[in-house]
């Protein structure tokens, strides 16, 4: 089976300073790829280029076998069958629970896109918070509450920038599995950008470790776990 | 994306709302006459509703400043609904001859009122007022025997008395435009820097300011213009008091030739599309009753004989205008200002 | 289980938006909207681009005298000028701002709106009443004249700035006091634990991280000063507004007028320039937390509230109360026929032009944030605000005149409400930007991009996700663009149609024949119908502050 996305040599540089240099990965339907590296290593850009809210200097994207970019075309932000949950979360501020999660369900009928909100709500158990304003949820809420929204599309591919980066240790590993199990429901493919290697371990199938705007590994979890305690990143 | 047009909306409406009947305040009637003035002046209004009072025709009015009158003249073109345009100052309706905004006409009974050197020789525009650019002197400390002409107020003896506004302003520049047309450019600069060493301040805000300044006793004599004069005589405001009792007036000559003096006039616009009510007000700003109001109401110098000027001002003396041609006025106004500018009047 | 089936269902219009798009080549923009919002731009920097470009056909017979006599000396006058205001309004507007947004203290609650009504006040009334106060033949001066034996003169250049500054220090104070009192509480907090006292808090940190909004308002203050015409004429100070109309109306040369006009435009460039570093490093997102006031005691307190009073005392209640006492001097009944009237039509064109500038100030704000590159036609339609009203209405008949001349419309278009509420938005389209890109810079661009992620096209984005979060904003644009209509005179006098007055036209109709006591009564009735604006955007801005704070 071809895999569900393809990224193909891929470059981006900010004026003259080079971000990503001749990235290239894929994953399949239904994988789950951890990208770990340090801070500034590129990982976000990559991810901000997949979701085409970055124009790369050259390489390609495809999903499902066809062009998000490269070939000279790319599809806009908002065509792309990816969702993607932010670094702050980035929840409106103005509309509630239920209003967030249905944002991006606009192009169906009320009472279809009040079920599908309901049902998303329900899947990650936050059903009677649906009147609520962001700023009156936990930490944990809110970012179940980001990915609810974002699954809302049935996207192919989910985007998660540091999910977990504003979270403290006890509610982030309860979120983690939360997420896993949304995942799995959904059967969702994602590629998750953490600096932290518990959310490797515990969240993928296969990991890429990324440093200065390259992919210097990329293994299946299992046999990065081995290896692990010899990699640089390890520490 | 496809709300936009429904934002888009409005402006378009606006756009295409060009009524200039909407919220006007006066609803355009059968017979009118479109006036564009640079007159702003309570008596001005007294005197159209007398003339709408007598004929039936209703006068539109926009007032603005000169030069963007004649600019929008200018740029309405053959489609400008404007009649008759009236000014404040025989240069600008020079300029709007010059540059073939006015149409000639001969009127028999304009002709015969008017004084020959207060309308154009073609019929383009006609003289409606005087005001006159007098002296007005602190009757406290001022002999005014020593100011007989416009050259008196260069000599040593008024040293820091001088009182004027700035050169800015258009009574100013035509006052110096007439020196050169009589006298030519060398004398008129001499006279500017005259005044200028003579100067009790800075050039700076209004007419009435420089008569107030004589009743705090700032300067002892300033250039003005007469209808100021009139205007400061009839307010009853206390604190202008001093100023009322210390102000007398002369008449400086020219050179021989009288007072300089600029007009209030008024010529029918060349897209004119109401002519003969143009004309009709062209003739009742000459009548009796009109002219009567402009002198009584506003204290300026009606051109009509035998109309009697405002009490405040004939107490004063006797104005011998100065019979220039007044396209001289828009001939030679440029050059006045940068004589200013050379004299270091500001 | 139940839950797994519900979601193998497939994704929903999904797959096809990817088929029909990727058929799109390049990537598709909002482009008809776009396109759209640059022929808006264009038909807005038009009239700008007719003057701006009118020195280079027109002729200019007296160039070489208006380049050797009266630019150098101009120029001079109008940076002399531009300096002393901004000094002077910087150090009424800083402090006030950083008092009444940090601190505690007697009337402080007062101070906030007091402090802004000086913006009701248009510059030439203000610098006509101060003139007949403090001028030479004034009250004040007639009595010292008597009493201490020398007269003070405030109609000169000196006396000019503090005049100026004294109506416009609010637009520093406005934005200064929204950057003191939230966005930057950790880092004084910070301080605080650090050592620093509240000295150096304001002088290393507060003022620092406000200099950008400072700097904003210090450009609307240079703009406002610049254009100014009545009052720097009545002042003797001659400045390049003032140049411009010597060379138009005095050497009748309308040609050079406009070279000195892209000179204006030039110094202008300079100070967008100065600006726009000053706003380098601008933080992008703030954190909104409201500041913690300090509660003053003693005679700090007994000071704060005593520079509030005199600072409020000069700005308003000097003028407002002169022109109170001529309004009852010269009340007989004889104006108020008219008022009603032009009252109407004053109130009724500011709403209008408020809207219209408002839908079009979101439009080009909403290109700015998602366009790639800025669009040139806005950034020259921004100029619009720093022209003299008297030559953007050049270019607006010219437009308008060109259209009329051809006859493709009915009516003609000079002299007609649309031309006029046109002209004002070409005119104020900058002061109806500003609060919107403020309150949108502090908009995280993860907002948008979320939105997009969500299926959004950058319009749906905009105004569905940024637009209800500018809220205030938006008011606040529509207010400060009516409040300027208000007070505008020379656009209005020259394009309004037949039997048309305003306030404005009303009081300057007396003024120009030097009845200014008489021209007391429209002046009172535009300061009040300022006011009324002025007061609700700062009551609308004080309850946000509060909702914030409840948060």
């Amino acid at each position: 089976m071809a895999p569900l996305l393809q990224v193909r040599d891929l470059r981006f540089a900010h004026g003259r300073r080079s971000v990503l240099h001749d990235v290239s990965l894929e994953i399949d339907e239904g994988g789950v790829l951890v990208i770990v590296g340090p801070s500034g290593c590129g990982k976000t850009t990559l991810l901000r280029v997949i979701a085409g809210l970055e124009l790369p200097t050259s390489g390609s994207v495809y999903l499902g076998g066809k062009a998000l970019c490269g070939e000279g075309r790319s599809v806009p932000p908002e065509q792309r069958p990816i969702g993607m949950v932010f670094q702050g979360l980035a929840l409106f501020p103005h509309l509630t629970v239920a209003g967030n999660v249905g944002f991006g369900l606009a192009h169906l009928k009320r009472a279809e896109r009040e079920a599908m909100v309901e049902q998303e709500l329900e899947s990650v158990d936050l059903s009677g918070l649906k009147d609520r304003y962001p700023h009156q949820l936990s930490g944990g809420q809110q970012q179940r509450v980001a990915i609810a929204r974002a699954l809302a599309r049935r996207p192919r591919l989910l985007l998660m920038d540091e999910p977990f980066s504003d979270l403290d240790a006890h509610t982030r590993s309860a979120v983690r599995a939360e997420v896993q199990r949304i995942l799995r429901a959904h059967g969702t493919a994602a590629i998750i950008v953490s600096h932290d290697r518990e959310d490797a371990l515990h969240l993928g199938d296969r990991i890429a470790l990324m440093d200065d705007g390259r992919i210097i590994s990329e293994d299946a979890a299992d046999a990065l776990r081995r290896s692990w305690k010899t990699h640089p990143f390890a520490q | 994306m496809r709300n936009a047009p429904s934002i888009l909306a409005p402006l378009m409406v606006l756009v295409a709302c060009n009524a200039p009947e909407f919220h006007s305040g006066k609803p355009l009637r059968e017979r009118v006459v479109n006036v564009y003035s640079h007159r702003h002046y309570e008596s001005d209004q007294q005197i159209f509703d007398g003339f709408t009072k007598r004929t039936g025709i209703h006068v539109n009015l926009v007032m603005a400043d000169d030069d963007e009158i004649l600019t929008r003249l200018q740029q309405e073109g053959a489609n400008s609904p404007c009649d008759l345009l009236i000014t404040s100052d025989a240069g600008r309706l020079g300029l709007a001859k010059r540059r073939d905004l006015l149409r000639p006409i001969h009127d028999s009974l304009l002709e015969a009122v008017i004084p020959s050197h207060l309308r154009d020789a073609d019929g383009n525009w006609f003289g409606l007022t005087m005001r006159a650019r007098v002296f007005a002197y602190d009757k406290r400390t001022v002999d005014p025997s020593h100011l007989r002409t416009y050259a008196d107020l260069t000599k040593p003896e008024w040293k820091g008395q001088v009182l004027v506004r700035t050169s800015e302003h258009v009574y100013n520049q035509s006052l110096l435009a007439a020196m050169i047309a009589h006298e030519g450019r060398d004398s008129a600069l001499a006279w500017a820097k005259g005044i200028v060493a003579n100067l009790a301040r800075e050039p700076k805000g209004s007419d009435t300011d420089q008569l107030l300044a004589i009743g705090e006793g700032i300067g002892s004599v300033a250039i003005v213009n007469s209808y100021y004069i009139g205007k400061l005589m009839k307010n009853t405001d206390p604190a202008r008091d001093p100023a009322r009792a210390a102000i007398g007036v002369v008449f400086p000559d020219l050179d021989g030739h009288g007072t300089h003096v600029n007009i209030s006039g008024a010529g029918v616009a060349r897209h004119a599309e109401h002519m003969p009510e143009a004309v009709a007000l062209l003739e009742y700003l000459v009548s009796d009753e009109a002219q009567a109001l402009f002198a009584e109401g506003n204290e300026e110098y009606p051109v009509k004989a035998g109309v009697p000027i405002a009490r405040e001002l004939a107490a004063f003396g006797t104005l011998t205008p100065d019979t220039l041609d007044l396209q001289a006025l828009a001939t030679y106004n440029a050059e006045a200002v940068k004589l200013f500018d050379a004299a270091g009047w500001h | 289980m139940r839950r797994r089936s519900s979601y193998s269902t497939r994704p929903v219009g999904i797959d096809q938006a990817v088929h029909r798009s990727s058929t799109l080549d390049p990537p598709r923009r909002p482009r008809r909207l776009f396109t759209l919002i640059s022929l808006l731009a264009l038909a807005l920097a038009a009239p700008l681009l007719v003057v701006l470009t009118a020195p280079l056909h027109a002729q200019a017979p007296e160039w070489v005298h208006v380049r050797r006599v009266i630019l150098p000396d101009h120029l001079a006058g109008t940076l002399e000028l531009l300096g002393g205001v901004l000094a002077i309004a910087l150090v009424l507007a800083v402090p006030s701002a950083w008092l009444v947004a940090t601190c505690d203290f007697p009337l402080r609650r007062m101070m906030r709106w007091a402090l802004v009504m000086p913006l009701a006040l248009p510059t030439y009334i203000s610098a006509f009443t101060y003139a007949a106060l403090l001028g030479p033949t004034g009250p004040v001066s007639n009595w010292l004249a008597d009493h201490a034996g020398f007269r003070p003169d405030i109609v000169d250049m000196q006396g000019l700035w503090f005049v100026l500054a004294l109506v416009l220090f609010p637009y520093i104070y406005l934005p200064a006091r929204a950057a003191f009192a939230s966005g930057m509480s950790g880092q004084l907090d910070a301080a605080r634990m650090l050592g620093a006292s509240a000295v150096p808090r304001f002088r290393r940190i507060a003022l620092p991280l406000a200099r950008p909004a400072i700097a904003g308002g210090a450009l609307l203050v240079a703009m406002e000063t610049l254009n100014d015409y009545g009052a720097v004429k009545y002042y003797g100070v001659r400045t390049l507004t003032t140049g411009i109309f010597r060379s138009w109306a005095g050497l009748y040369d309308l040609g050079s007028a406009l070279r000195l006009g892209i000179v204006l435009v030039l110094l202008v460039a300079l100070l967008l320039w100065i600006e726009r570093r000053a706003r380098r490093g601008a933080r992008q997102e703030t954190d909104q937390v409201p500041v913690a006031r300090v509660r003053l005691q003693g005679w700090r307190a007994a000071a704060a509230t005593g520079w509030c009073l005199l600072v409020f005392g000069m700005a308003a209640m000097l003028p407002i109360g002169s022109i109170l006492d001529d309004v009852r001097v010269t009340w007989d009944g004889t104006m108020h026929g008219q008022l009603p009237h032009a009252l109407w039509n004053t109130s009724a064109v500011a709403a209008v032009a408020g809207l219209v500038t408002l839908v079009i100030a979101v439009l080009f704000t909403f290109r700015e944030r998602y366009g790639r590159r800025s669009d040139p036609a806005i950034r020259l339609a921004d100029l619009g605000y720093v022209i003299p009203g008297a030559v953007i209405a050049i270019g607006v008949m010219s437009l308008a005149g060109f259209i009329d001349r051809r006859q493709w419309l009915d009516g003609a278009l000079i002299g007609s409400m649309g031309v006029l509420v046109y002209a004002f938005s070409v005119r104020f389209l900058a002061v109806g930007k500003q609060p919107l890109q403020g309150a949108l810079r502090q908009q995280s661009t993860a907002l948008d991009e979320a939105a997009r992620m969500l299926g959004a096209s950058p319009w749906r984005s905009f105004r569905r996700v940024n637009l209800p979060l500018l809220g205030p904003a938006l008011i606040a644009a529509a207010m400060l663009v009516a409040i300027d209509v208000i007070k505008e005179l020379p656009l209005t006098l020259i394009l309004r149609p037949f039997n048309f007055d305003t306030l404005s036209t009303k009081a300057y109709e007396l003024a120009r024949i030097e009845q200014l006591r008489e021209a007391s009564w429209p002046s009172l009735m535009i300061v009040i119908c300022g006011l009324v604006p002025v007061l609700l955007l700062e009551r609308m801005l004080e309850r946000r502050a509060r909702s914030l704070g409840g948060r």
